[in-house]
């Protein structure tokens, strides 16, 4: 599954916020590179020069959907006496 | 046929064994990679839930940040798993980079035997840098 929701919270000595930010509106954004990277990539393997190697190339694209997944579970905090960041991939 | 189940059925045919002795043998045979099977799913399970940590203390009266990350190892493995993938000509241009950079480490020296090996050592691991400023910890949990 890939993950789905991304935690950021921030504080220093004036502001206390923290949000939930929807993954899925990253991957919308990402559709439109989807579909003109799979028109090119569709091109590449016709060519007959450079089929080969686009070949090569489509099995790491098609891994890194579960690169993705792994991810999740991933936490960086950086903290100082005042102010204080935290960044969760859930 | 492996060289094994070759053996038994050989030493059968010699008289050297009895059927019901190498019927035993040849099952314990058939269960082997099942368990081999079993203990990498048991592995695979009890990676979901460990972590590798990176951590970042100041040390006491010094101002700088504390800073923690925490990765899981399914997120290491699948790294590596990616490396297999990079086709060679980039590969070879990763390497190239890399060694400039002076990193001599060969991608191509990680191959499936390895990787168990490297997450056995990475969940042993524990890394302690003890500095003026600050102590970083390395440790998987």
């Amino acid at each position: 599954m890939l993950p789905m929701l991304l935690r950021v919270k921030v504080r220093d000595e004036s502001h206390n916020f923290g949000f939930y930010f929807p993954m899925v509106l990253i991957y919308l954004l990402f559709i439109p590179v989807i579909i003109i990277g799979t028109i090119v990539f569709t091109i590449l393997l016709l060519i007959p020069d450079t089929a080969r190697q686009a070949r090569s190339y489509l099995q790491l694209v098609f891994a890194l959907p579960t690169l993705l997944s792994a991810s999740i579970g991933t936490e960086i905090a950086i903290q100082s006496d005042t102010q204080e960041m935290l960044i969760r991939i859930t | 046929m492996s060289e094994e189940r070759m053996r038994i059925l050989q030493m059968l045919a010699e008289g050297k064994l009895g059927v019901e002795d190498a019927e035993k043998l040849l099952q314990a045979l058939d269960g082997k990679p099942r368990e081999i099977e079993t203990a990498k799913e048991n592995r695979t399970l009890d990676m979901k839930g460990k972590y590798l940590f990176v951590q970042v203390d100041p040390k006491e009266g010094k101002s700088s940040e504390r800073v923690s990350v925490k990765v899981p190892l399914a997120l290491v493995k699948a790294g590596l798993n990616i490396t297999k993938l990079i086709p060679t000509d980039a590969q070879e241009k990763i390497q190239s980079s890399m060694h400039d950079s002076g990193i001599p480490f060969n991608l191509s020296d990680i191959d499936p035997q390895n990787y168990e090996e490297i997450m056995e050592a990475l969940e042993q691991m524990s890394i302690d840098v003890d500095t003026d400023e600050s102590t970083v910890k390395v440790f998987c949990r």
